[in-house]
């Protein structure tokens, strides 16, 4: 922790107000994402200069070394992707893009990237424009949503305070008016956060990894095989049995395949 | 019953040949004019053709009541087919009729009849017209008449005809690239008379692209030993073929009719006659001569050294480009004239590309094709013209244009390039005040590709949990909820401060004691010693009274000391309170036993005591 001299003082004890200091530190700098680790910026470098020169089998190795370290990173990610694109691996390009978009969805390069490795996939699927609810619901990203539910809630408390400490009535009345659409307004923020929350926690996407996928109807390899997706096709996992996964495309078609053909997202 | 029906059968098969045989039998009559003018004569031909005819009589003219027979002739004639080897023969009869009309107008001529095998056959009536005076033109003869080198011997053999009069189709080569020329010359070989020369069935060449290069008009004989025999040879076409197939491709055969002089044998018909002086009485035997089938080999072009921009040219070609004038002003057109020129099948030639130039305005205005044939070889030239119209001033250059070919003289790829052309566009006289606008030109992504990598100046810390996994974003909602329970205790305590004087004085004591204090500090400063105690002693009583909700009036020591005692004071700060009172006391009534130290003493000790009973006493 850079910051972590703050807690103690001179004589290296435990300062008298370690809590309040700690607080305020991780309000101030967001401690969460203060950590670099300068191996993974020396390997990031190390990667760029290899992608420039080319060396894309090279390049994707050295990025994957600091996702191996545990950082999980959408630059790293999207990086990587490229890498991988270059050496015509489709599949692993989409997965990483996929990755990237996750950490960093506000990135308008990731989302190019996508669709254009998207291009290269073998499997035509016809995904339904999805409503207009729906379009609004995903285009805010979780954190977004979760920092608006906090700014609104905030607020309403701040109104609350206010209506507490006011004496004059018409303040009050005024007060109360602008509280209670605060209020509504943060409810219905807060609901769409725990519907997005949920959705990410359990909604599960893969993509398939193998030049060509079996999708059989029971988990069994002696089932009857369905259809098959090749390369770079995102699918959804519905269930997970063992080594097998029950997948859906988002046209609806589903089935089992084994796990070693995939990977999550 | 039986019996009967096996016997009809027979019946049946018996007469079936002679059904066929009559159905070959024919008879025709036709006139050579329909038009005849009154001081002219006319042919009236009936012909009879069959297999047998030397039983057939003569046919019965119909009354001619309005012409006369100036003239009577016969000729028969034998006609054979040699085809895969297979000789077929007809034979037919042609009497011919001279007549002259009598009158002026329409006749009829009246159906000729012949009786043969005791049927009788009858041709169609014919209408002639017969005009005053003029006279009409006598159509020309179809096919070619050909004049022969020396009058050949009649000869009798079939056999032996065909190795006096044959057709052959000679191809200059017999292997070939796909697009190079093969040359077809076909030659007509005789050592008979011929007559009534013509084509019976042309090749339609299939999988080649076919140009004549010669067709003979009339037959222009040359002599020719072929196995000591002499022959008159006559070159009938040759034709330049382009093969557009690979692999072995046949041409088909060329056959022609014609007509053969034979000497006469002697035979019961001429005895009908009766007339062997008659010039006009003579043999003819119509023969049917075919080429034999020509097998070339096509082979692919080579992919080795294929050039990219190859169109399939082949030949030997040259493509020059030449422009009307290397400096212009803006908007004023020049013209650049791309020829293309060489041997090989132009027609089916691609336009050599044109560099695009963004700068110009680019029209085409035509293009000329000029096909000749030198030296057996087609060739000629293309030339296109393109009007170039200069948008901007600027000094620009025309890329160099490529024609790529193979030439299959030497097995190679070759490419036929112009040097680059410089023009100089000057700026548009005059007009530039006007606000030249150049025309818009759409830009057009060609490709698609993903975005460039991010540098290292990005963020490059862990992203992984989202903002509601982090815990210092969860601990961050501890500060409001710190802020409402701050809030709600400050409001109960003022209200408290509000209605409740014992809670009210007993938190201004310490404040109040303070500002007493300081105001005796005041006093001490200034030297005013008895105001000093006075304050001192007023905030040590106010303190006291104000905690414990008494009235400062009526409060004595022992009182305090007494309140102090309840509140569990330890005695050595009572009887400091004590000290401090009593010195307050003696001030009061010994002023000047005072001294400014004494003085400091007691105020530093009061301060210390309001200080530490402040944190001491515990509200009541």
């Amino acid at each position: 922790m850079p910051y972590a001299y703050l807690l103690f003082d001179k004589m290296n004890r435990p300062c008298k107000y370690h809590f309040t200091c700690a607080f305020l530190m991780m309000v101030l700098f967001g401690c969460g994402e203060t950590e670099i680790d300068p191996q993974a910026v020396e390997l990031y470098r190390q990667g760029n200069l290899l992608y420039e020169q080319s060396q894309f089998a090279e390049a994707s190795r050295t990025y994957e070394r600091i996702i191996q370290k545990g950082i999980q990173n959408g630059y790293v990610y999207y990086n990587l992707g490229n890498a991988y694109f270059r050496q015509q691996k489709v599949g692993q390009a989409i997965l990483a893009y996929e990755r990237a978009n996750r950490l960093i969805p506000r990135d308008d390069d990731v989302k190019t990237n996508l669709a254009v490795a998207n291009l290269k996939t073998i499997d035509q699927i016809t995904i339904e424009m999805p409503w207009f609810g729906r379009r609004m619901v995903d285009a805010i990203t979780v954190n977004e949503c979760t920092v608006l539910t906090s700014v609104l809630g905030g607020l309403t408390l701040f109104i609350f305070l206010a209506f507490l400490l006011a004496r004059a009535p018409t303040t009050r009345r005024v007060l109360v008016r602008v509280g209670t659409i605060f209020c509504i307004v943060f409810i219905l923020s807060g609901g769409l956060t725990g519907f997005k929350i949920y959705t990410t926690l359990t909604h599960q996407d893969a993509i398939i990894l193998n030049m060509t996928a079996v999708i059989r109807s029971s988990p069994d390899e002696t089932a009857a095989p369905l259809f098959s997706l090749h390369d770079g096709t995102k699918v959804q996992i519905v269930e997970i049995r063992g080594a097998w996964m029950r997948v859906q495309l988002s046209d609806g078609k589903n089935g089992w395949l084994q796990h070693e053909q995939l990977e999550v997202i | 019953m039986k019996n009967k029906c096996i016997i009809n059968v027979f019946l049946l098969l018996i007469t079936i040949p002679g059904l066929s045989y009559g159905q070959e039998f024919s008879i025709t009559a036709e006139v050579d004019r329909a038009r005849v003018s009154s001081n002219d004569m006319f042919v009236l031909t009936v012909m009879v053709s069959g297999n047998n005819l030397n039983e057939v009589p003569e046919p019965t003219l119909p009354a001619l009541e309005n012409f006369l027979i100036v003239g009577r002739n016969s000729s028969t004639s034998s006609s054979f087919n040699f085809i895969n080897g297979k000789i077929s023969s007809s034979q037919s009869i042609r009497y011919i009729y001279q007549l002259q009309p009598d009158e002026i107008g329409i006749f009829l001529i009246d159906a000729v009849t012949v009786s043969h095998n005791g049927k009788s056959y009858r041709t169609n009536p014919i209408n002639i017209e017969v005009v005053q005076g003029t006279t009409m033109p006598r159509p020309s003869q179809g096919g070619r008449q050909g004049s022969i080198p020396r009058s050949l011997p009649g000869t009798d053999e079939q056999a032996d005809l065909s190795k006096e009069l044959f057709v052959r189709a000679v191809a200059d080569k017999n292997q070939a690239y796909i697009g190079e020329q093969i040359t077809m010359t076909y030659k007509l070989y005789t050592r008979v008379g011929l007559s009534n020369v013509r084509y019976d069935h042309m090749p339609s060449f299939t999988g080649f692209w076919m140009e004549e290069m010669f067709s003979a008009q009339h037959l222009d004989y040359k002599e020719e030993i072929i196995d000591g025999k002499r022959f008159g040879v006559s070159v009938l076409k040759r034709i330049a073929l382009f093969p557009t197939v690979t692999g072995k491709q046949q041409v088909e055969p060329l056959s022609m009719l014609c007509d053969v002089q034979v000497a006469r044998r002697r035979s019961l018909l001429d005895s009908f006659f009766n007339d062997p002086l008659d010039p006009m009485f003579s043999r003819t035997r119509q023969v049917r001569i075919e080429s034999e089938i020509q097998t070339v080999d096509i082979q692919p072009l080579p992919e080795a050294g294929k050039p990219d921009t190859f169109k399939n040219a082949v030949g030997q070609f040259t493509v020059t480009a030449a422009i009307d004038q290397t400096t212009t002003t803006v908007s004023q057109p020049i013209t650049l004239t791309v020829k293309l020129s060489g041997k090989g099948n132009m027609k089916t030639l691609e336009d050599p590309a044109l560099p695009r130039l963004t700068n110009f305005k680019q029209y085409t205005s035509e293009s000329k094709e000029d096909v000749n044939t030198n030296n057996m070889r087609i060739g000629g030239s293309k030339t296109y013209s393109y009007v170039l119209i200069p948008v901007f001033p600027g000094e620009y250059q025309i890329e160099g244009l490529t024609f790529p070919y193979f030439d299959p003289d030497t097995d190679a790829y070759k490419i036929s390039s112009t040097p680059p052309i410089t023009i100089t566009v000057a700026p548009e006289q005059g007009n530039t005040a006007a606000g030249f606008t150049p025309e818009k030109i759409a830009v057009t992504q060609v490709r698609q590709d993903i975005q460039y990598i991010k540098p290292e100046t990005v963020f490059l810390g862990h992203q992984g949990s989202l903002l509601f996994q982090t815990p210092w974003y969860l601990i961050m909602h501890a500060l409001p909820i710190a802020a409402l329970v701050g809030v709600i205790l400050y409001r109960s305590h003022s209200n408290r401060l509000q209605h409740d004087v014992g809670y009210a004085r007993w938190h201004r004591a310490h404040g109040q004691a303070r500002r007493e204090l300081q105001q005796a500090q005041k006093a001490l400063d200034h030297d005013h010693l008895d105001q000093t105690y006075t304050h001192i002693s007023n905030g040590l009583y106010q303190f006291i009274a104000d905690k414990y909700n008494q009235a400062t009036a009526g409060l004595t020591t022992p009182q305090i000391v007494d309140l102090l005692t309840d509140q569990k004071i330890e005695d050595d700060m009572i009887n400091q309170v004590k000290h401090c009172l009593d010195a307050c006391d003696m001030a009061r009534f010994a002023p000047t036993l005072l001294t400014k130290e004494n003085t400091k003493e007691v105020l530093d000790s009061v301060e210390k005591i309001i200080k530490a009973l402040e944190q001491k006493m515990v509200k009541g």
